[in-house]
């Protein structure tokens, strides 16, 4: 395997384009019910986990989109063959697909149950499963471009649904917000930390480095998409705490759909039925970039034919999605994950930043060995 | 098998017996002796007779009998294109092309003139894309006749018109047309290749070439457009487009068109600004109205009661309790209603069918609700669904959306909003698939290209009154995504990480 | 590949209409409730009276039918609907509940949240309390309404715009119960021969229901929560001070009452002491005058202004007396404690610490009235 990949110019895409993926990575179905994780560790002020929450999430995709610069045009996959070899390497990359499994299944779990939950209860989990698959894999075999497309769609199909967001405003307590700053920081980081869960997945640019178009806008772009989503972050916390009552928050399972069942409009009424299933849109994206980084390493480092994976994959994923039954068990992925996502998406970056300077630099003084290993 | 190895009396008796043997079932042929040594022969009624008779008849009669040789018919002859041919199987050929075979006696070679007039109509108003003001001129079945057209409205010598030729049997004679300065090369190559692949026997009409130059069998959606009008074509030119005329089509195929462009009329240019935007809105809600529309009824009534606002649900409520069909199977016969009314309208003769029209949508209507067939509602959103469909300016894409709306219905009746939700995302999905000559099909929304979708849709003012404002130029790594591109990333799964 | 694809996209069409068809609630083949309300009868058994709608009628008004189960728990008598229905009970279009007071005098939380559990329900469906059985509102055949589910809820909504109400839905009564220093308040409702009114608002300490509110007084409390504004304001007030702007004295009373229109008020609580748990209470209103029992002169000098003084007055001590009856009930529904929380930090605030806190706090009310206009003739 090599660690620079050079995809054929038509494969390629725009920096521009990281704007929809990320931002489709890190919102997803999580913002339906992330504000009672933050408001049981920071109350009233989670507004400000988030906030720093996003500032570590900006230093964070700041490191990844470093070192990926400094590889021109590598992947994670093969940044971790020339860091650490081809077996520690293919282990480590082994171990982040598995992670992705997990992530994925996560998500078509979580979207299944809300479904289940708010609009069909008989909704049978395989078939809801085998139809998000589907289409994830639709989308997957065409290719890059559509899988950004549907990104794209997912992108405005998200900040649309936002703007409803304005409705709760009307009932909102602004005293709830006060006294600023009343946590303690650590209450805050804590905060921060169940935040991280939620806003993590942006990593996801360390597999799409290669086939960006324009590499230098690179840095540009990912950090205006993770201002994005921390922008959407703030303002649905900050809704959600002035709209319910701290009690009354920690109750609610999925707060922001709460907030939609007040919008009312003389055609249209319970707008949150709508929602649930427009939410679709944004869910797809998500499980279709992370199959496409799945089936993206199977090749790299096994080189199984990317459309056969796809598939093949599909269908482990969907195995999987049945195994798990009721809310406890997603519950327990949701935390068991949760956890490797905070490594993954905050600390991982930080780790391979500096290995990444120590071996450059290691190699610059003793040039006859580095030029062996990036030969 | 030439002319002059056999030596005989009567010129005409001889073409008779040869020319029979290369074309022996062709009654319509008609060999005249002018006198013994010079015979004429012609296809009867793909010549210009009076061109015959004037010009060709005329001379040769004139001619005295002894010293006529083709050189001196070439000469006195008074028409332009003439070219000497000794083998007579190219001469059947000709013949059936409408040109006129002279043939002297003792002369290894006869004369072909090209005195062709096959028959067409005369270039009249379009009927089937019919504007309120602009041009109503719209392209005959004459390949010339609308070259020349469009030669009047573009005098620029970078109209660049290539012939080719379709077809094995029919032979049929296209026109790849173009502004050189403003095309992109790479549509061109790609419409060449394109072209080069069809083998066919012949191919009857624009529409069925257009469907071989695109590579996606099975697209639900039109993707190049056809257009009888000039105005349009021409528009299309100036932008950069590539147009391909044919012989006896009056329509002419554009592309690479995307998704937008089958929403946009000329017309909407003539109109000042606010009014073009306004119409172009208009079309949009159309659309969707008559996708989403009836679905959503099915949906709601079906699984999401609590949709409905208390205003509407008492109405409803009052409707649908006479109404003995689920609320899928209602929706699904109306709109099936629906389509049959149109199709009897559009196979009918115009008038019958105009009445058709009224008295199928309103007995029909009438009755149904009276009858507790369907209810009131129902009649009311499918009809606004039809009328948003129909505002959609080209036919064959409101063919396809029509189409759509069907798996849509099916779906919201058996999942409710997940259903419909699907399906969109389905045919988002495929959307995205789709290329146009090799540019994507939804190009301006994506590729995202501000510029040239606020062009487009909102037709600012300043784009307003230039053609080009809108290049159909596209930077490198938006265009590229053609047809080699999404094979080979099917066949050859290795190409990228192995150099 | 494009055939294999297609066939393969079929497979996936056909298994999805073999699979597809669960259970489905199609409108008219639902029973579709307008309205709950929810008896006390003997002990630990509760009483469910369901509006339904009912089938229509040729000239295409609503009708309603009532239906009442008992059971122990408020979902088992709602289950119990259905033994009495021809179709399943629906709960998507419900927009107004009720608890009878002896209900509410219990608690009623584990109710209100059953209908918040339960995604079916609506955020804004009104909840209201009535003093006599339910069964007895609902099922009355009212001369002149169709539809008591539907007619309740637009009555309390307009009332909520227009009037002295609260908003009362369900999002606003969770919205208060778990705030620390907040208690909700509900309109209470009532039958009266031919029709049915909002007569009083029943005030809760967490959710038990511990007194009632007259509308005099709820006026005030409607003002202070800065929701909907009340259209008018009616103030009592002594004549004395006003005595020599009277025209002609028509009445022999020592009061005069002024009916204000609302243009437009704000109102403000500070909490200026925090150990002596005093809070400024303030009110600024633009009125216009739209009656008055008196002949009051207008075009005197300093006339309109005394009548602004005279109305501050009154309206502040009434405003105390609200306030009063409410530290005396220890039912903070203004929210008192929701000041306090927000203004001290690090309170960490709780109901029980509230409720402990609450009689002990201090008022000092200022009202600012400001006549606007006195209507069109002076």
């Amino acid at each position: 395997m090599d660690v620079r990949i050079k995809p054929r110019p038509n494969k390629m895409i725009q920096s521009f384009g990281l704007l929809f993926v990320i931002c489709n990575v890190q919102i997803g179905i999580g913002v339906f019910g992330f504000q009672r994780y933050i408001a049981r560790e920071a109350g009233h002020d989670a507004w400000i986990a988030v906030l720093l929450a996003g500032m570590f999430c900006h230093f964070s995709g700041w490191l990844i989109v470093s070192v990926l610069r400094r590889y021109e045009s590598a992947d994670l996959y093969g940044i971790h063959q020339d860091l650490f070899g081809r077996w520690v390497g293919g282990g480590l990359s082994i171990l982040m697909m598995l992670y992705y499994v997990i992530v994925t299944v996560t998500i078509l779990r979580t979207y299944i149950e809300a479904v289940q939950s708010w609009i069909f209860p008989e909704f049978p989990t395989w078939l809801l499963a085998f139809v998000l698959l589907f289409l994830s894999w639709y989308a997957g075999i065409s290719g890059l471009r559509v899988i950004v497309g549907v990104c794209f769609i997912g992108f405005f199909v998200m900040f649309a649904f936002s703007t409803l967001y304005y409705n709760p405003i009307q009932f909102a307590q602004w005293n709830r917000l006060l006294p600023i700053g009343e946590a303690t920081p650590y209450q805050l980081f804590n905060g921060a930390v169940a935040m991280g869960f939620t806003l993590s997945g942006f990593e996801i640019v360390s597999f799409l480095y290669p086939y960006l178009n324009d590499k230098d806008k690179s840095q540009k772009y990912m950090q205006i998409s993770l201002l994005l989503t921390n922008i959407l972050y703030l303002f649905v916390i900050l809704v959600t705490t002035i709209f319910f009552s701290q009690d009354q928050l920690l109750r609610t399972v999925w707060s922001s759909l709460n907030m939609l069942k007040i919008v009312k409009y003389p055609f249209l009424e319970r707008i949150e039925v709508l929602a649930m299933g427009v939410w679709m849109f944004a869910v797809v994206p998500g499980i279709i970039i992370l199959t496409w980084v799945i089936s993206r390493g199977l090749r790299r480092l096994f080189n199984f034919p990317h459309k056969k994976v796809l598939i093949v994959f599909s269908i482990f994923i969907y195995v999987v999605t049945l195994v798990f039954h009721n809310r406890e068990q997603i519950d327990m992925l949701n935390s068991l994950i949760s956890k490797a996502a905070l490594f993954i998406s905050f600390v991982y970056p930080l780790f391979l930043y500096v290995t990444v300077a120590v071996v450059w630099w290691w190699r610059q003084h003793k040039p006859k060995k580095g030029e062996d290993e990036l030969a | 098998m030439t002319v002059s190895n056999i030596k005989i009396s009567d010129m005409a008796a001889y073409l008779k017996v040869e020319l029979k043997k290369l074309l022996p079932n062709c009654s319509d042929l008609v060999i005249h002796g002018v006198n013994s040594s010079v015979a004429v022969c012609y296809i009867s009624g793909l010549i210009d007779t009076k061109v015959l008779s004037s010009s060709i008849l005329g001379v040769l009669t004139m001619m005295d009998e002894d010293e006529v040789n083709t050189e001196l018919i070439r000469q006195t002859i008074t028409i332009c294109e003439i070219e000497r041919e000794g083998n007579l199987d190219q001469v059947a050929l000709k013949l059936l092309q409408g040109h006129v075979y002279i043939a002297v006696m003792d002369e290894y070679e006869g004369l072909l003139c090209n005195i062709a007039h096959f028959p067409t109509r005369a270039i009249a108003a379009s009927e089937n894309e019919t504007v309120i003001f602009g041009p109503v001129l719209a392209f005959n079945e004459s390949l010339g006749e609308n070259i020349a057209v469009l030669r009047s409205y573009i005098k620029s010598p970078g109209l660049v018109v290539e012939p080719h030729i379709i077809g094995k049997k029919m032979e049929t004679r296209i026109q790849l047309t173009y502004m050189s300065e403003y095309v992109d090369e790479q549509y061109i190559k790609y419409v060449k290749s394109r072209l080069e692949q069809i083998k066919t026997d012949g191919l009857l009409g624009n529409a069925l070439l257009m469907q071989k130059l695109q590579n996606h069998p099975y697209a639900l959606f039109p993707l190049m457009t056809l257009t009888e009008r000039p105005d349009r074509t021409i528009q299309a030119l100036m932008e950069g487009k590539i147009v391909i005329f044919m012989e006896g089509d009056s329509h002419v195929i554009i592309g690479p068109s995307s998704f937008i462009d089958f929403f946009l009329s000329v017309e909407d240019r003539y109109m000042s600004w606010g009014t073009g935007l306004f119409i172009r809105m208009l079309r949009f809600i159309g659309l969707m109205m008559s996708v989403f529309l009836t679905p959503i009824y099915v949906a709601a009534l079906t699984f999401h009661y609590q949709m409905i606002p208390p205003a509407l649900i008492v109405s409803l409520i009052e409707t649908r309790s006479k109404v003995p069909f689920p609320p899928l199977l209602e929706t699904l016969m109306l709109e099936m209603t629906m389509e049959f009314l149109r199709e009897a309208g559009v196979r009918l003769p115009t008038k019958v069918g105009q009445t058709i029209g009224i008295v199928g949508g309103i007995v029909i209507g009438q009755a149904a609700v009276q009858a507790g067939f369907t209810s009131n509602i129902l009649i009311m959103l499918v009809a606004l669904a039809a009328l948003g469909s129909f505002t959609t300016p080209n036919y064959l894409m409101s063919g396809s959306i029509r189409l759509i709306r069907y798996p849509m219905i099916i779906m919201a009746g058996l999942w409710g909003v997940l259903g419909i939700v699907f399906v969109a995302m389905l045919i988002f999905i495929h959307l995205l698939r789709q290329t146009s000559l090799g540019r994507p099909y939804l190009f301006p929304l994506f590729p995202f290209r501000r510029k040239d979708l606020t062009v487009d849709m909102l037709l600012t003012p300043q784009s307003h009154y230039s053609y080009r404002g809108s290049p159909v130029q596209n930077s490198p790594n938006s265009s590229e995504n053609d047809h080699t591109s999404n094979r080979s990333s099917s066949k050859d799964p290795q190409s990228d990480s192995n150099q | 590949m494009n055939k294999f694809k297609v066939k393969q996209i079929s497979i996936v069409l056909m298994l999805v209409f073999m699979t597809g068809c669960f259970h489905s609630s199609v409108l008219e083949r639902t029973s579709i409730s307008v309205a709950l309300g929810y008896d006390k009868i003997g002990e630990g058994k509760i009483q469910t009276s369901s509006v339904l709608y009912g089938p229509t009628s040729k000239e295409g008004k609503e009708s309603s039918h009532v239906i009442s189960v008992a059971g122990e728990t408020s979902k088992g008598a709602r289950q119990n609907l259905n033994h009495k229905l021809a179709f399943k009970v629906v709960s998507g279009q419900i927009r107004f509940i009720a608890y009878e007071n002896e209900l509410a005098k219990e608690g009623i939380i584990s109710i209100v949240d059953t209908l918040s559990r339960d995604p079916s329900y609506g955020e804004m469906m009104y909840l209201s309390v009535t003093e006599k059985p339910i069964r007895d509102l609902f099922a009355y055949k009212y001369p002149n309404i169709s539809n008591v589910g539907t007619y309740m809820s637009r009555l309390i909504a307009h009332n909520i715009q227009d009037s002295w109400v609260p908003s009362c839905t369900l999002h606003n009564f969770r919205n208060d119960y778990y705030s620390a220093g907040k208690e909700p308040v509900l309109p209470i409702v009532e039958r009266t021969d031919k029709e049915v009114n909002v007569t009083a608002l029943a005030l809760f300490r967490k959710d038990v229901m511990i007194g009632k509110m007259q509308p005099k007084e709820a006026v005030y409390l409607k003002l202070l929560l800065n929701q909907e504004q009340p259209d008018t304001i009616e103030v009592k007030m002594p004549k004395d001070g006003m005595a020599k702007y009277v025209r002609k004295v028509n009445q022999p009373f020592k009061y005069m009452k002024a009916a204000l229109g609302n243009i437009g008020s704000k109102s403000s609580i500070k909490l200026i002491s925090k150990d002596e748990l005093t809070f400024d209470v303030s009110i600024k209103i633009n009125v216009e005058l739209q009656e008055i029992t008196e002949d009051y002169d207008f075009a005197e000098e300093g006339a309109v202004q005394k009548l602004e003084t005279e109305l501050s007055k009154q309206m502040s001590k009434d405003l105390v007396k609200m306030l009063n009856q409410l530290k005396r009930l220890n039912s903070d529904a203004v929210g008192f404690g929701e000041v306090y929380r927000s203004s001290v930090r690090n309170s960490r605030l709780t109901k029980e610490e509230w409720q402990d806190m609450f009689p002990k706090a201090k008022f000092n009310t200022t009202v600012n009235v400001n006549l606007i206009r006195t209507g069109t003739i002076e």
